[in-house]
């Protein structure tokens, strides 16, 4: 799977104690399973696609764009729902066309919605073809006296 | 077998459906030609349909009839200019399709770029070539105080537009009560301002209208005989191919036959590319006439258009991809006017002879040289030609002849 590229990328962090990182996942299953509709992720009552794994199995992730489908050369959003340990988390996304080496022209912006639910705006698909959505995540882990930041990564395939 | 065969009767009367046809009233033209096309070809020309209304929310006289005649009034105005005898039809010349016929402009002097047609102008995402403005109204100033254009001054500008009868009772009408001085210099800024947002109400009715080619992607949506029969075969081939296998579509889609946005099409050049676009994100991010600036009437509106641009070194020798409605009348072609005619510039696609050392490796995945052979260079040429509309109509003309 690709690494998601440090170019063209926004990001946004979200920071919750200890004590809530079992809320992360619950919030999100008890939103699935009580019929919230969130406006994108879900169509005609189902989530529009299934959570995949992050590349190193950290996360996972699912995604929903509004309008849906996806519209060439138009404006859209996308939400993200991500499950996974809490952690003092940081997400990127991008889009990036693997056949014509470019990615978007834009920088979208990544807005943390709570419950593992981000906003993404800005997004813009300008040309017709396969497109990659890029989707980096970024956390500090401690370890004694220190810290390490922690990445992982998914890369879903978008045919526009 | 038989469920399968009941799908897809079902999935054909679906598909026709969708393209507003019913199958017992799609004829057999139209059948013929809908077997040419693969879907996805289909829905690409189908998408050409529709030219969107502009708008422009951080102008609220662009849709004024008032604003309209002054900014027609100021297009054809020359006192603008330095020396007076420059305006902007000088080079946006309407008997010209809003262009010059130069290969690159000439106002007081030689300016290092081709005179883009104004025609449907205010559909742009961004104006000029590198995309240096967000609106027709900033765009309409720069050329006016440039001094290889048409070397004004704004002091002289706004002087003449509020001291001139004339100009001063348009003026007057489209945005009420004047400035009594303008020694003030937000009050000089805005009356000058002003002058741009008129001239864009003018520009902003600058719109192709219907081409045989739309005639032709309507009776593909209707069945209509007449309309299917407005493209020959051989511009039908070249739409084929425009948008299939020559991947044109793949920049020129939609409605404007533009995906408004930048690329290096690999043009000859000297040296190493130039800024274009990347210089165009940063001039335009600190024009103080953007569209989240102090003038803006929608300073909300104009922060959203930038609020997601980036701007990479990846930009270098990105030019804007130029609309394609009347193309076939507006020679010289590319941001330099470096091709003389439509068959140069299949010529560049069709074998990228001309192109300079790729800029980066991931480029020759976006642009391959097409191997056209001469038919096909005839049909993809024979196409463009399918996509000129009628003249302007003589609301955008001269109100008077300024030499009389």
């Amino acid at each position: 799977m690709a690494v998601a590229p440090r170019r063209n990328i926004c990001s946004t962090r979200r920071k919750r104690r200890a004590p809530f990182r079992l809320l992360l996942v619950l919030g999100a299953l008890v939103a699935s399973c009580s019929g919230e509709r969130q406006p994108g992720i879900y169509q005609d009552g189902q989530p529009v696609r299934p959570f995949t794994s992050t590349e190193n199995n950290n996360y996972q992730v699912r995604w929903a764009s509004q309008p849906h489908p996806i519209p060439i050369n138009e404006p859209f959003e996308i939400v993200l729902d991500v499950l996974g340990p809490e952690a003092d988390l940081t997400l990127e996304v991008d889009g990036w066309m693997p056949g014509h080496g470019h990615g978007m022209v834009r920088t979208p912006r990544v807005t943390p919605l709570g419950q593992g639910r981000y906003q993404v705006r800005g997004m813009l698909f300008h040309m017709e073809g396969a497109w990659e959505l890029r989707v980096a995540l970024a956390w500090r882990e401690d370890q004694g006296d220190s810290f390490v930041i922690q990445r992982d990564n998914v890369v879903f395939e978008v045919q526009i | 077998m038989r469920i399968v065969a009941s799908l897809t009767v079902l999935a054909l009367a679906g598909g026709l459906a969708s393209f507003g046809l019913r199958s017992e009233t799609a004829g057999p033209q139209w059948q013929a030609l809908r077997s040419q096309f693969s879907d996805q070809e289909w829905a690409r020309l189908l998408r050409t349909a529709d030219l969107p209304a502009p708008s422009d929310p951080t102008n609220k006289v662009f849709h004024d009839d008032a604003a309209f005649r002054l900014g027609r009034a100021l297009f054809y105005e020359k006192r603008l200019s330095g020396n007076g005898e420059l305006s902007c039809a000088s080079c946006h010349d309407p008997a010209r399709d809003w262009t010059d016929g130069k290969a690159l402009a000439v106002g007081l002097a030689q300016v290092d770029k081709h005179t883009p047609s104004l025609w449907n102008s205010a559909l742009n995402r961004w104006q000029f070539w590198d995309g240096r403005a967000d609106s027709l109204w900033s765009q309409a100033l720069q050329p006016i105080e440039h001094p290889k254009e048409m070397g004004g001054r704004r002091e002289d500008v706004a002087e003449l537009v509020l001291t001139d009868p004339d100009l001063r009772t348009l003026y007057l009408e489209a945005f009420g009560p004047a400035p009594q001085e303008l020694g003030d210099p937000l009050t000089l800024e805005r009356v000058f301002v002003q002058v741009g947002k008129a001239l864009a109400a003018f520009e902003g009715r600058i719109l192709t209208a219907a081409t045989p080619f739309d005639q032709f992607v309507s009776g593909l949506r209707t069945g209509d005989p007449e309309d299917l029969a407005a493209l020959d075969p051989r511009a039908i081939e070249g739409a084929k191919l425009f948008f299939g296998e020559a991947r044109c579509h793949l920049c020129h889609h939609g409605p404007l036959l533009s995906d408004m946005e930048f690329h290096d099409i690999e043009l000859p050049r000297d040296g190493a590319p130039e800024p274009a676009r990347h210089e165009g994100v940063g001039r335009l991010l600190t024009d103080p006439f953007n569209g989240r600036g102090q003038h803006s009437d929608d300073v909300e509106a104009g922060r959203e258009r930038l609020a997601y641009l980036n701007r990479t070194p990846h930009q270098r020798g990105e030019w804007k991809t130029p609309g394609l409605r009347n193309v076939a009348r507006t020679a010289p072609y590319m941001h330099n006017g470096v091709y003389a005619s439509l068959d140069e510039v299949l010529e560049h696609y069709s074998t990228l002879a001309d192109a300079p050392t790729r800029s980066h490796a991931d480029a020759k995945r976006v642009l391959e040289a097409g191997q056209f052979d001469d038919s096909q260079l005839q049909a993809l040429k024979a196409f463009l030609q399918s996509l000129s509309s009628p003249p302007p109509p003589s609301e955008l003309l001269p109100p008077l002849d300024p030499d009389s």
